[in-house]
């Protein structure tokens, strides 16, 4: 694979590179050098991708990995920080107030997610993937990933009905 | 489309057995206007995954994304665009040569010139002299004419 054509294949994965970081890592500063980590290791590797059948899966698969990997190494703790801190400013007013608003809900209930099923949701609903990539970027068998999206799905749902009887978001 | 419908393709999406185009539907369908309000949270839903969709793509929204590996491999992209150090040497060889070889071809036929004017003027000085001479052989002449009226009788 040549320099350009590097080039043109990593920059519109940019944003949805950065997406699926950005869904595990939680910050956007981890979710940006997460990016520019994998675009460093795949430059890298850039004489073998021509190798690669679906470049798209491979080079989501390679964030997925770093990211997981962030998260359990000795950084992740830190990060760890990071989403604590997160849940702690919504305790200011302003953030009380968006808290009624749906997106944030959904947003907590997602983090709250297990990884798998995080992804899940992330790649299909959010990215709009096919079942093959999913699959392929997951490592998952076909029937583990409808299993993994149809329980987060479900989990997303029941965090917006819950919040419709009550009224108010529950943290 | 009829809600009975809505609510078979939701049963199907939350057991994920939907298929992309229903997916779509589904998604279309939840951001028109007019959706019952039991329906709300499943509104909500398809409108968060189209704002976490956007992320990154609208610069208003969020904050830009910086891809510090990847700026770094665009401006190495331009940079080999770019000619190689030793064409810009070689360029500047080549205007020095071509100013240089004109100089020296004048500088020397200028001083061919100088030669040549040089050579003139000491031939007229040559000949010059040689006139002087001829004409002093002249005298001589009239002086040898003399000495025989002189010694011959």
């Amino acid at each position: 694979m040549t320099e350009s054509d590097f080039i043109s294949f990593i920059s519109p994965l940019q944003s949805s590179l950065y997406r699926v970081a950005k869904r595990l890592l939680i910050s956007h500063e981890e979710a940006q050098d997460a990016l520019s980590e994998v675009t460093l290791k795949l430059w890298d590797k850039r004489q073998q991708l021509a190798a690669v059948k679906n470049l798209e899966a491979y080079a989501m698969t390679m964030t997925k990995h770093f990211c997981l990997d962030r998260l359990k190494s000795k950084q992740g703790s830190h990060l760890r920080l990071v989403h604590v801190n997160y849940e702690k400013a919504t305790h200011s007013l302003a953030q009380q107030i968006e808290d009624k608003e749906s997106v944030s809900l959904i947003r907590k209930a997602m983090d709250a997610l297990p990884e798998a099923q995080k992804m899940a949701v992330q790649l299909r609903d959010i990215e709009g993937l096919d079942y093959s990539q999913i699959e392929e970027i997951l490592e998952m068998k076909p029937n583990a990933v409808r299993v993994a999206l149809s329980r987060a799905r479900k989990t997303l749902r029941d965090a917006l009905l819950k919040q419709q009887a009550y009224g108010i978001a529950k943290n | 489309m009829e809600l009975q419908k809505i609510k078979e393709l939701l049963e199907k999406y939350f057991e994920a057995r939907t298929t992309s185009e229903e997916e779509r539907l589904l998604s279309d369908y939840f951001s028109g206007s007019k959706i019952p309000e039991e329906f709300s949270p499943y509104k909500a839903l398809f409108a968060f995954y189209k704002t976490e969709g956007a992320q990154g793509i609208q610069p208003a929204q969020q904050q830009p994304i910086k891809n510090k590996a990847l700026e770094a491999i665009l401006a190495g992209e331009e940079k080999r665009k770019r000619l190689p150090y030793w064409t810009h040497a070689a360029a500047i060889a080549i205007f020095m040569l071509a100013t240089y070889v004109p100089a020296r071809q004048y500088y020397q036929k200028q001083q061919a010139k100088i030669a040549y004017q040089e050579t003139l003027k000491a031939f007229a000085l040559l000949a010059n002299n040689y006139n002087k001479a001829t004409a002093a052989v002249g005298y001589l002449e009239t002086f040898e004419a003399a000495k025989s009226k002189i010694y011959n009788p």
